[in-house]
């Protein structure tokens, strides 16, 4: 029986994945894109840079946002291990993805900052979070975004000061480029604005040490302790220190120092623990993000793939690239990334084409059925 | 391990018509109930519908039908076994219904008059009205979402707990990650659809089938577990429809100027479907397969008709025509029986309820196919949908909280972590579920007899046995070892059922060699199962009339 009668256009395809999600058998699986892969915080670049390359770069920050609220430090940073990752670094060097996610972000500003709020999210739950850094903003960000009141605690006088001022040595890993550069004033503002316009309370001048954190579990029905080195909590895997108390990011014991994409992804990882535990299911429900959301590991490149010619990189003209020079560089990405067939399932009802927002994807009629 | 528990007050198991529209009642009635819905797949286009419709089967339009008139028509065409009142109320509050969905946008197209298009479709009364509506599921789903239901997407129920008679809520399964989420309910509706993996298809594919096949008689076999009755087990159904791909189109064409011819072009239908009986008939002398003609019909009747097909009901019958090299213009369009299949919507099969979608235990809702409404279709999956929120509203009002049962769940956990391993085990998912398909068309469907639901109980237990030997090495294999059990277990009640029932009835339906003819005298009843002790138990249950209480 032929494996496959989901046909996808590799060109048009943005692995957002949303045909997976939506499948009705559970009958597709998406490959993931390299980059993705790699990149600590997960981030979609295939289908930013296909929308790029098709001239839509509205919709690419959309995508960008959707992954996440950092897309303005992105495009500082860069995400190394996702560029390593890229398989065109083989076939002429890798895709620029910070100069084109700083091009995308300086184009789409209202889009990469937006408050973004989700239209059936709501919850009366409340969840406090101790520090302003990488781990403690990404986790208010994406609690507030299931719905939660959120409340942020800040020992300092200004919101995420370990992510302006990154001192030298903190916050850097090997993996994600040593010390990362530090973010303009601009962009920090513009992010802070954005996390206060999605209705998150960040209160600065408030530390809360050790001896708090009681109170605070009695008050709030989460706590999420981020407060970075200074302090230290012994949690599992999954970030679940005691009861209602989780930690993410440096402030958990007997780790290796994080750099601040890792310590991102730890705030997201712990902001799916804390979901997990109000909303009644086990801590680590779902917490195998592939499975749980259909994701395979990337196999290779396909034969066609392969034929692709070599090409280097489209150098910019000015410091910063032209939307043509943008569209250009980005129209380089091979399209690693794309869903399969895997169960054999499928009763050919089309839901997943509908939902593909490129109409990459094609379903054929089973063989036994055709 | 001990797992936390999810707390709701309502508790919705399946997300299709009747569970969205469900969902969507409840908390009209009370905006602040918690509702959350368990769905196998995912909630927006999951179900029977999955792509829209295009008609809603049973709409009784003042002026021109009744209820009172639908019932006549139900009864005719379901032997006589039928509650009456579930039924007339499901044609009471269908007008109703129409005009609610009219409100959300769904379009119910009108002739040059002014009139809603009807299409004769039962015995008497034209019932069944025209709509055009591709996006009805996601139009469902964002009026539940958006007064916020809880929609917990890739889960699948697998048992209802229960407190001291009542129901506490259920255990589910994730389809993908094969975890257990255990949600604490005051009241549960199980909406779960029907059995539509019942027989194999005649293209073999295992999922090729007329029916959902997401739905595989998963509440009816939690319903019987939890001590609910569930009857018209022994009304196996086939339809006729498109040769292999088993997509329907009768009355589409049909209505609209379309003949169903026998092999020697003797007209069998023509412009009502009036005539099913005669077309089986033909099928099963030898005068098949039949088929339906369009090419005498003009090209903007044809054109109407490609219109409908190709966009809201099963869009993918245009590549299979073009696969298959058929344009309507030229081609006839042939027809055979599909798979057979147990459901409420379409037949009589389903969990016993009365017309407050009540089933035997106290809290325990059903609506849908999953339902005993006789033939149903949407128009009951709907109704039955908003009755049951309205009774669940009162219900947990009215009653006190129930406790999670720790040795119901532990039960459980026990189960499934045997059966979540590939270690030592040989025996593949889909090899048992094809295999056990295959002895069910052998032995549960007409003409059946004494004799051969005697070695179904040989088939039935070797399955059983053979399910602890089937590998599940991720979540999807195992959920699907848990669709197959259920299958088993539907089997079963269709077995003794139909063994139980000595007469023949419904034709093709229930056929009895041993006992060929209808017996009103004895068999003018339901057959109701219960399970009592892990054994299933048949028993007779009498016809109720209007006004009546219906025997649970
Ligand atoms: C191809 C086709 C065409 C039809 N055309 C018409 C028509 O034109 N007019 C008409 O009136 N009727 C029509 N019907 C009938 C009508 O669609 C059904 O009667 C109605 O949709 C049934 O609704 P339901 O909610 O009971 O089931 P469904 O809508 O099928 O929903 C069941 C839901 O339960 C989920 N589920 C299953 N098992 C579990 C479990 N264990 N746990 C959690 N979730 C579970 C499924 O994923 C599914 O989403 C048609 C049916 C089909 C199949
Ligand atoms: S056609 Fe339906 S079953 Fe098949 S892959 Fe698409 S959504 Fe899934």
């Amino acid at each position: 029986m032929n494996s496959s009668n989901i046909a996808v256009n590799a060109n048009a395809c943005l692995a957002c994945g949303k045909c997976v999600d939506h499948c009705i058998m559970d009958n597709l699986r998406l490959v993931l894109p390299p980059c993705r892969q790699a990149s600590p915080l997960g981030i979609n670049y295939q289908g930013i840079l296909r929308l790029t390359a098709a001239g839509k770069p509205a919709e690419a920050a959309k995508l960008l946002r959707s992954c996440t609220p950092f897309g303005g430090f992105l495009a500082v940073w860069g995400d190394k291990a996702a560029s390593q990752a890229c398989s065109r670094s083989r076939k002429g060097g890798a895709l620029d993805m910070a100069r084109v996610l700083s091009w995308l972000v300086q184009r789409e500003e209202s889009a990469v900052y937006s408050a973004d709020p989700d239209p059936y999210a709501h919850s009366c739950k409340t969840v406090a979070v101790i520090g302003s850094g990488p781990a403690g903003l990404q986790a208010a960000h994406d609690l507030r975004r299931k719905g939660y009141a959120i409340t942020v605690y800040e020992a300092a006088p200004s919101i995420g000061s370990t992510l302006r001022f990154l001192p030298s040595g903190e916050g850097s890993s090997p993996a994600e480029g040593g010390i990362l550069p530090s973010i303009p004033a601009e962009i920090m503002d513009k992010t802070i604005a954005m996390l206060l316009g999605m209705g998150i309370d960040i209160r600065t001048f408030s530390p809360k040490g050790q001896s708090e954190l009681d109170e605070l579990c009695k008050t709030y029905d989460a706590v999420l302790c981020a407060s970075g080195k200074g302090s230290v909590l012994p949690a599992d895997d999954l970030g679940w220190v005691r009861d209602n108390l989780f930690a993410a990011g440096a402030c958990v014991k007997n780790q290796k120092q994080i750099g601040t994409l890792q310590a991102m992804a730890s705030g997201a990882k712990a902001a799916r623990t804390i979901c997990n535990f109000l909303e009644g299911f086990s801590l680590d429900y779902e917490s195998d993000q592939r499975t749980a959301r259909g994701l395979e590991r990337f196999h290779g490149l396909s034969d066609a793939q392969e034929d692709t010619a070599d090409m280097p990189a489209v150098k910019p003209s000015a410091q910063e690239y032209s939307d043509a020079e943008a569209a250009s560089e980005a129209s380089r990405c091979l399209g690693c990334g794309s869903p399969a067939e895997r169960n054999q399932t499928c009763w050919y009802c089309l839901p997943c084409e509908v939902v593909c927002p490129t109409h990459a994807l094609y379903v054929r009629v089973p063989y036994l059925v055709r | 391990m001990k797992l936390p528990i999810m707390e709701t007050d309502f508790l919705i198991i399946g997300g299709g018509s009747a569970g969205c529209i469900a969902a969507m009642h409840a908390l009209q009635a009370k905006p602040d109930l918690r509702v959350t819905i368990f769905e196998k797949s995912d909630i927006v286009y999951g179900g029977s519908i999955a792509r829209g419709m295009d008609a809603l089967n049973i709409v009784a339009i003042p002026g021109r039908t009744d209820a009172q008139m639908y019932l006549e028509a139900i009864r005719a065409m379901s032997g006589g076994i039928v509650d009456a009142g579930p039924s007339y109320v499901m044609a009471d509050r269908s007008y109703a219904l129409l005009k609610e969905m009219e409100g959300w946008g769904v379009t119910f197209p009108k002739d040059e008059n002014g009139q809603y298009k009807t299409l004769r479709y039962h015995v008497k009364g034209e019932f069944q009205t025209a709509m055009d509506e591709p996006e009805l599921k996601a139009m469902l789903v964002q009026r539940a979402l958006s007064r916020g239901a809880k929609p917990v997407n890739r889960v699948m129920g697998i048992r209802l707990l229960t407190d001291s008679g009542r129901v506490a809520g259920a255990i589910g399964l994730n389809v993908r990650t094969g975890q257990l989420v255990i949600c604490k309910a005051k009241a549960v509706l199980v909406a779960s659809g029907g059995v539509s993996r019942f027989t194999m298809p005649n293209s073999e594919y295992l999922y090729g089938v007329y029916d959902y096949p997401g739905n595989t008689g998963d509440g009816f076999a939690m319903a019987l577990k939890a001590g609910a009755g569930v009857t018209g087990m022994e009304y196996t159904q086939r339809t006729m429809l498109i040769k292999d791909s088993n997509m329907p189109l009768l009355a589409i064409c049909v209505t609209r100027g379309g003949k169903v011819l026998d092999c020697n072009g003797k007209v069998i239908m023509e412009g009502e479907v009036n005539n099913i009986n005669a077309m089986n008939e033909a099928f099963t002398q030898g005068r098949g397969p039949v088929h339906i003609q369009l090419s005498h019909l003009p090209e903007e009747k044809i054109r109407e008709i490609e219109h409908i097909l190709f966009t809201t009901e099963r869009p993918v019958n245009e590549r299979f025509f073009a696969g298959r090299r058929i344009d309507f213009r030229k081609q006839d369009i042939e027809l055979w029986p599909t798979e057979y299949y147990l459901c409420g919507g379409h037949g009589l099969a389903g969990i016993r309820v009365n017309e407050r979608a009540e089933t035997a235990v106290p809290g325990l809702y059903a609506a849908g196919d999953v339902a005993s409404v006789a033939k149903q279709h949407l128009t009951g999956a709907f109704v039955f949908g908003e009755i049951a929120a309205e009774q669940a509203v009162k219900y947990i009002r009215e009653e006190p909280d129930v406790q999670i049962p720790e040795e119901q769940v532990q039960e459980e956990q026990e189960l499934h972590q045997a059966r979540f391993s590939s270690k030592g085990k040989d025996i593949d998912i889909h090899d048992l579920e094809r295999k056990m398909r295959r002895m069910v068309a052998d032995y549960l469907v007409s003409p059946k007899n004494s004799h051969k639901f005697d070695l179904w109980k040989y088939w039935s237990e070797t399955f059983s046995k053979d399910l602890e030997h089937v590998s599940a090495g991720n979540g999807h294999e195992l959920s699907k070892v848990y669709e197959v059990a259920n299958i088993l277990l539907c089997a079963d009640c269709s077995a003794l059922a139909g063994d139980f029932r000595k007469e023949s009835r419904w034709g093709e339906c229930h056929k009895r060699s041993d006992y060929p003819e209808r017996d009103d005298a004895n068999w003018k009843c339901h057959v109701v199962i219960k399970m009592n002790n892990g054994t299933l138990e048949a028993q007779k249950t009498r016809i109720s009339e209007l006004g009546e209480e219906v025997v649970l």
